[in-house]
C-alpha cells in the first residue's frame, strides 16, 4: 500500500471505540510518558474517551477498537472509513468480534430484547463491513506492539506481525509446558506477539489473537488425545471452520 | 414550552452515554441516563462454561476495573465451592485491587473531571497549563498499573488470579521493588491530590442512600456485609432480597433500585460516608486541613472521596507489603475438587458495590449467573440528581449541558460494566 503524509504536518489520527470494554484505549493510555512522546509526532484530533474533538474532513490513521453490535454501530465503522486512509484494528473485539469468549457459544439461536427493537444478537469484526489496513491483535493490545504499529506507520514502513505461534514465544522463555502437564493450552495454534504472557504465568493459552497462519489444528488435536487431555469442542468445529474456508 | 436537553455520548466517561433531561414550562419532567453501547449478554455466555473460564470472560466486562471483575468472580466461584484460600494469597489480591482503584481514581479524577476544572478540552490541553502536574500523575498512575503488572502478570485483565488462589506466587524481589517506589509515590501523591481538594466543583446537595461494604475496622474492597447510610446491614449472599432491577426501554444497562423502590448511590462517596473512621491517618490530615467532615451529601464529592482514598490506599500498600515481605515462605493455593454450589461475592470496585452471583453443577460447570455491576446501581440515583440539579440551575446558567456533563462524570460511571447483560425477557 502506497501512502505519504502532507508536507510538513503530523498525522491527524483519530482513536475510536465500538461496543468493547475499552481495555485496549486504557493500554494506550498505560504507555504514560511514551504516550506524551507519540502525542508529539502526531495530531490527534478525535477521542471521546479523552474529550478530544477537532473539526476535521479527513484522517490520516484511524484505530477502532470494539465489534460491532448494532446498525448505528454498522454505519458508523463506515463513516470512519471513509475519511481515513489507514484504518487499524485494535484487539480481539474489532479484530475478530470478541470470538474468543464465545468458544462453544451457538449466538444464533439467541433472541434477546435491545432497544430500539433490535432482536438478534450479533458481534461482528469490523472487517465484516469495512476493509482494514492492520491488526493489532489480543485481548488486551500489546503496548509494545502498538508502540511499533505506530512508529511503522509514522515511518510510512509496512507493519508486520509477529511470525511466532505462542507456543515458540513460550519456549524461548523457557517456561514448562502446560500441556506436557495434562492441560489443553491453545498456545501451538495461536498467533504469538504476546510474549506468551499467560503460559509464563502458569496459565493455559484461549487463543485471545486468533489463529497463527500456519495452524496445525489436527495435529493439536492428537497431542491432546495421546496425552489423555479431553479435547475441547471447540477445536472440532475450529477446524471445520477453517476447512471450509481453505 | 417544551424542550428536550439531550446530550451525546457524553465524553470522558467510560463506554457509550446519552443523557436527556426534559422540560417543560421551567418544569423538569424526567432525566434519562441511556446506555447505547451493545450488550454484550455475558451472563448468558457464562452458561454452560468451566468455572476456570468464569474470570476470564467476567474481567472482559471492563477494562478500567477489569482487576476486580475478575477478583469478584474468583472469589463467588471460590464460595460456591465452600473454598478456604491462603491469607497471604488474598493479601496479594488486595494489592491488585489497590492498584485497579488507585488506577481508576487518577484516571477519573485527572484525565476525566479535572480538565473540566480548567475549563479546557482534554488532558491534552493541561500538559500545556501545568505540565509538571500532568507529569506526576502519570508517574503515579504507571506505579499502580505496575502492581498490576508484576502481581497478576498483565496490567489490563491480569492474568495470575485463579480460583484457588494464585497461579504463581511473587518473587520476594517484587515486592521489594514495589516497596523501594513506595515512598517517592506518597509523596508525589500529595500534589496530586491537592490538585483535586483545590479544584472547584458545582455546588448542588441532594441526600441519599449510600451503600458500600463494611466490616467495622477498615474500608474493605474484598470481603464484609452490605451497610447503608440508613441502616441497612446484611450478608452479600442475601442480596436478592435487598435490591430490585428495573428494565427501561432506552437503555442497554439495567437500573437498581432498594426495595422500597428508592434509589441509592455506591461508589468511593459512599464507601467513605460509612467507613470514614477508618481513614488511615495521613488521609485524616488531609480532610483537616481542607476542612472536610463526612458524611458529605453533594455527588460532587465523589471526586474529593476519591482523592482521599489514593492517599489511603498507598499507606495500605505500605502496610500489606511490610506483612508480606515479613513472611518466610508464600502459600498461594489450594487444591480443591469443584462441585455443585450456589457463590456470592461482593466486593468493592473503583466505581462502587460489585456482585457477582455463580451457580455451579457437580463438574463446576456455570448453571445460572447474576451480576451487579456499580453504574448499574447508581444510574436511577444519576437520573433523580439530574432532574433536581437541572432545576437548581434553570435560569442560572445558559451552558446546562455542560454543567449535567460534569454531574454524570462525578458518578464515575462505567457504561461498559453497566451495559453488558443478557436481558431475559
Amino acid at each position: 500500500m502506497k501512502m505519504s503524509y502532507e508536507r510538513n504536518t503530523k498525522p491527524k489520527v483519530g482513536i475510536f471505540t465500538l461496543s468493547s470494554c475499552e481495555g485496549c484505549i486504557v493500554q494506550i493510555l498505560n504507555l504514560e510518558e511514551t504516550l506524551l512522546e507519540i502525542l508529539e509526532h502526531i495530531d490527534l484530533v478525535d477521542c471521546r474517551v479523552l474529550g478530544v474533538k477537532h473539526v476535521y474532513d479527513k484522517l490520516d490513521i484511524a484505530f477502532v477498537e470494539g465489534c460491532v453490535m448494532s446498525k448505528e454501530e454498522e454505519e458508523e465503522i463506515k463513516k470512519i472509513r471513509e475519511k481515513t486512509k489507514i484504518l487499524v484494528a485494535l484487539g480481539d473485539c474489532a479484530c475478530s468480534g470478541g470470538k474468543f469468549m464465545m468458544k462453544d457459544f451457538e449466538i444464533s439461536e439467541l433472541r434477546v430484547s435491545l432497544p430500539g427493537g433490535r432482536e438478534v444478537f450479533r458481534a461482528d469484526p469490523i472487517d465484516k463491513f469495512v476493509k482494514v489496513n492492520y491488526y493489532l491483535r489480543g485481548c488486551p493490545i500489546n503496548r509494545e506492539e502498538f508502540v511499533e504499529l505506530v512508529k511503522d506507520l509514522l515511518l510510512l514502513r509496512l507493519f508486520k506481525e509477529s511470525p511466532l505461534s505462542v507456543c515458540s514465544e513460550c519456549i524461548l522463555r523457557e517456561q514448562e509446558c502446560l500441556i506436557d502437564q495434562g492441560y489443553p493450552c491453545l498456545g501451538p495454534i495461536t498467533r504469538g506477539g504476546c510474549n506468551a504472557v499467560c503460559p509464563y504465568n502458569n496459565k493455559i493459552c484461549y487463543g485471545c489473537r486468533g489463529l497463527s497462519e500456519d495452524a496445525n489444528i489436527d495435529s493439536l488435536i492428537n497431542i491432546f488425545k495421546r496425552r489423555g487431555i479431553p479435547v475441547p469442542p471447540y477445536l472440532l468445529s475450529l477446524k471445520k471452520l477453517v476447512i471450509s474456508k481453505r | 414550552m417544551e424542550k428536550i436537553i439531550e446530550i451525546k455520548r457524553i465524553p470522558r466517561i467510560e463506554g457509550h452515554l446519552d443523557f436527556d433531561v426534559k422540560i417543560t414550562n421551567n418544569q423538569v419532567l424526567y432525566a434519562h441516563a441511556k446506555a447505547v453501547e451493545g450488550t454484550r449478554i455475558l451472563e448468558k455466555i457464562l452458561i454452560g462454561k468451566n468455572y476456570w473460564e468464569v474470570p476470564e470472560i467476567t474481567s472482559r466486562m471492563c477494562g478500567v476495573c477489569h482487576a476486580i471483575h475478575k477478583l469478584t468472580a474468583v472469589q463467588a466461584i471460590e464460595n460456591a465451592f465452600n473454598l478456604e484460600v491462603p491469607e497471604d494469597a488474598i493479601l496479594i489480591r488486595k494489592l491488585i485491587a489497590i492498584g485497579g482503584h488507585i488506577q481508576s481514581h487518577l484516571l477519573h479524577l485527572h484525565f476525566f473531571v479535572l480538565p473540566d476544572c480548567f475549563d479546557v478540552e482534554s488532558i491534552l490541553d493541561l500538559i500545556n497549563i501545568n505540565r509538571e502536574l500532568v507529569l506526576k500523575v502519570i508517574k503515579l498512575k504507571k506505579f499502580s498499573n505496575d502492581i498490576i503488572e508484576r502481581l497478576g502478570g498483565t496490567m489490563v485483565h491480569p492474568i495470575v488470579p485463579i480460583v484457588g488462589g494464585l497461579s504463581r506466587p511473587p518473587r520476594k524481589s517484587t515486592l521489594l521493588r514495589i516497596k523501594e517506589n513506595l515512598n517517592e509515590m506518597k509523596k508525589l501523591a500529595i500534589p496530586i491530590v491537592d490538585a483535586i481538594f483545590n479544584a472547584r466543583f458545582p455546588k448542588f446537595e441532594r441526600r441519599t442512600n449510600y451503600i458500600a461494604l463494611c466490616d467495622e475496622k477498615s474500608i474493605p474492597l474484598l470481603n464484609g456485609f452490605i451497610a447503608s447510610s440508613n441502616g441497612l446491614k446484611f450478608k452479600p449472599s442475601e442480596y436478592l432480597k435487598y435490591f430490585i432491577r428495573k428494565k427501561e426501554s432506552y437503555s442497554t444497562a439495567l437500573h437498581y433500585l432498594l426495595m422500597n423502590d428508592e434509589s441509592y448511590m455506591v461508589g468511593a462517596l459512599s464507601r467513605l460516608n460509612i467507613n470514614f473512621r477508618y481513614l488511615t491517618d495521613q488521609a485524616k490530615e488531609f480532610c483537616k486541613k481542607y476542612n472536610i467532615k463526612f458524611p458529605m451529601y453533594s455527588p460532587f464529592a465523589n471526586n474529593i472521596a476519591q482523592a482521599l482514598e489514593i492517599i489511603h490506599f498507598l499507606n495500605e500498600t505500605e502496610e500489606i507489603l511490610a506483612n508480606l515481605i515479613g513472611k518466610k515462605q508464600i502459600d498461594y493455593y489450594t487444591n480443591f475438587i469443584p462441585k455443585a454450589g450456589d457463590g456470592v461475592a461482593a466486593t468493592e470496585a473503583p466505581r462502587g458495590l460489585l456482585i457477582h452471583h455463580y451457580r455451579t453443577d457437580r463438574d463446576g460447570r456455570v448453571v445460572w449467573a447474576n451480576i451487579i455491576t456499580p453504574t448499574a446501581q447508581n444510574l436511577k440515583n444519576m437520573e433523580i440528581d439530574g432532574i433536581n440539579f437541572v432545576k437548581a440551575l434553570l435560569g442560572k446558567t445558559n451552558n446546562i449541558k455542560k454543567e449535567v456533563e460534569k454531574l454524570v462524570r462525578s458518578y464515575d460511571p462505567c457504561i461498559s460494566c453497566a451495559a453488558r447483560f443478557y436481558r431475559e425477557e
